[in-house]
């Protein structure tokens, strides 16, 4: 009896919570209980602040490209819902002020907290506009992440949402929630609005209560059953969240369509799918004739030049598979399309 | 309060109730989500609560919607076969009811008793003992048939 009861106890604990998961749920701090009550806390402080000067510019000698650049660091109170960024990332700034919301420029958060060390990379945009309560959005590309205010309303968990700004509707992102924060990925421009005077977000109208249909496409390639499939938006490169595959469709070797789990922001999005593979992600990608599973490939743009430099994880009818870095999976799907090619190296 | 710890715990009980680690996952990233929304506290037996809570649900849906579930293959993938097929233990395990799976669970890894599995998921003492005794003996009998089989 107690022999098996270890080997069960063994078999439990040899199972191990996927890193991409991982990393999405500790992402951010848990944020419960009292420290609910010490943020509420801090943002009357902030509003209390806002009406002071908020920014003191403090002029020092930093390294910055070589050692003893002289640049401008400012220091402000941030806004609570910001402290989920960590120090050292580029940031989107912008000033909130009575409603309004000026974009001051991507800026390098220097540290985080109750009040936040911005390096100024972009001083003129930096000094255009009043900056009133500061905001911080993560710079990410093209897109930004942004935290959004309780009185916000956005559907819960992975849902569509829309933001309602003088009656345009655009479609954004919805974030796993992380530490008790709900973030969305918009353009900056988006998130100006949402920012500004009379944002609202409202949840979109799922395709079904608990599914959503994509249709892939020969290119993808994803032939074979496996359990973890990604989605991009082909146009910006965003990844549209990592989705298991609950049923699908094989026309052939090829597969056709999947029904994936909630609500998702497919409706106005080309979009592809990729297989997730931890640190990598598998494209599919046309390729020259004779490219064997495990030969090196450059990957080449529309314009000829060399995106990436890449390894064949499979062969299939009308293309390859090749395994993309995670981090350089937007660049390499806003790049896919009938004139991206994967060359053998010579 | 050790965050990782916690969700490693999650992920185990999720795969108890579920069988399945890509199910598991989805499980997981739901009652993570819910227990952050609702301000609930960070430990084990909530976070078990909120899995088990919207296990509960899907399977009620899934019921309802046969429809839905088109005429595919497994969605067990590579990973649930390295997971599941690489130990015949798991392979046992997978063949024990749910409430079986989830009952040792709770008591041979999280160390809860009788009595407190009893209390947490709102079910008689002697239904969780007899749980707790028909997956320990379906299990030693699978297992038994299964290495004569494999000599």
């Amino acid at each position: 009896m107690n022999d098996l009861d270890d080997e069960i106890r063994r078999a439990f604990l040899a199972v191990e919570v996927p890193a991409t998961t991982r990393a999405a749920l500790l992402e951010a701090p848990a944020r419960t209980g009292w420290t609910r009550w010490l943020l509420a806390a801090v943002a009357l402080a902030t509003v209390g602040l806002a009406a002071a000067p908020v920014a003191d510019v403090v002029e020092s000698w930093l390294p910055a490209g070589f050692v003893g650049a002289r640049v401008e660091r400012v220091d402000v109170p941030m806004d609570p819902m910001d402290t989920w960024i960590p120090a050292g990332a580029e940031v989107r700034v912008y000033g909130v002020d009575d409603g309004w919301a000026v974009d001051h420029g991507v800026q390098r958060l220097v540290s985080s907290g109750e009040r936040a060390a911005l390096d100024l990379v972009d001083a003129a945009a930096w000094r255009r506009g009043p900056v009133g309560t500061v905001r911080l959005a993560r710079a990410e590309g093209p897109l930004v992440e942004l935290a959004l205010r309780p009185e916000v309303e956005v559907g819960a968990g992975w849902a569509v949402s829309y933001v309602d700004v003088e009656g345009a509707f655009q479609p954004i992102e919805v974030l796993p929630t992380s530490g008790g924060l709900r973030r969305v990925r918009v353009e900056p421009r988006v998130a100006l609005e949402v920012m500004g005077r009379d944002a609202a977000c409202s949840p979109s109208e799922p395709q079904s209560s608990s599914w959503s249909r994509v249709e892939l496409r020969p290119v993808d390639g994803l032939g074979e059953p496996h359990d973890r499939v990604e989605l991009y938006d082909q146009t910006t490169g965003m990844a549209l969240g990592p989705f298991h595959r609950r049923s699908y469709q094989l026309d052939g070797a090829r597969l056709a369509w999947a029904d994936l789990s909630g609500w998702m922001p497919i409706q106005h999005r080309e979009v592809r799918a990729v297989l997730g593979t931890g640190d990598f992600v598998g494209l599919g990608v046309e390729a020259s004739d004779g490219v064997a599973v495990g030969e090196r490939v450059d990957l080449f743009a529309p314009e000829g030049a060399v995106l990436l430099d890449l390894e064949v994880l499979d062969v299939f009818d009308g293309g390859v598979r090749v395994a993309v870095p995670r981090q350089d999976a937007p660049v390499a799907v806003r790049a896919s399309g009938p004139n991206l090619r994967a060359v053998r190296r010579p | 309060m050790d965050l990782p710890d916690l969700l490693e715990r999650g992920f185990r009980y999720a795969v108890a109730l579920t069988g399945d680690p890509a199910d598991a996952d989805d499980l997981l990233q739901d009652g993570w989500a819910a227990v952050l929304a609702a301000g609930g506290p960070m430990t084990a037996p909530y976070l078990f609560r909120s899995i088990r809570s919207r296990w509960i649900d899907r399977r009620r849906r899934a019921e309802a919607r046969p429809l839905e579930l088109l005429d595919v293959e497994s969605p067990v993938g590579p990973e649930a076969e390295r997971l599941i097929l690489a130990d015949a233990l798991w392979a046992g395990l997978l063949t024990l009811s749910p409430p079986e799976r989830e009952a040792l669970f709770l008591h041979l890894v999280e160390g809860w008793t009788a009595a407190e599995i009893a209390a947490r998921l709102e079910m008689p003492r002697n239904t969780v003992l007899s749980h707790l005794h028909r997956g320990r003996t379906r299990l030693r009998a699978w297992l038994a048939d299964h290495l004569e089989e494999a000599g």
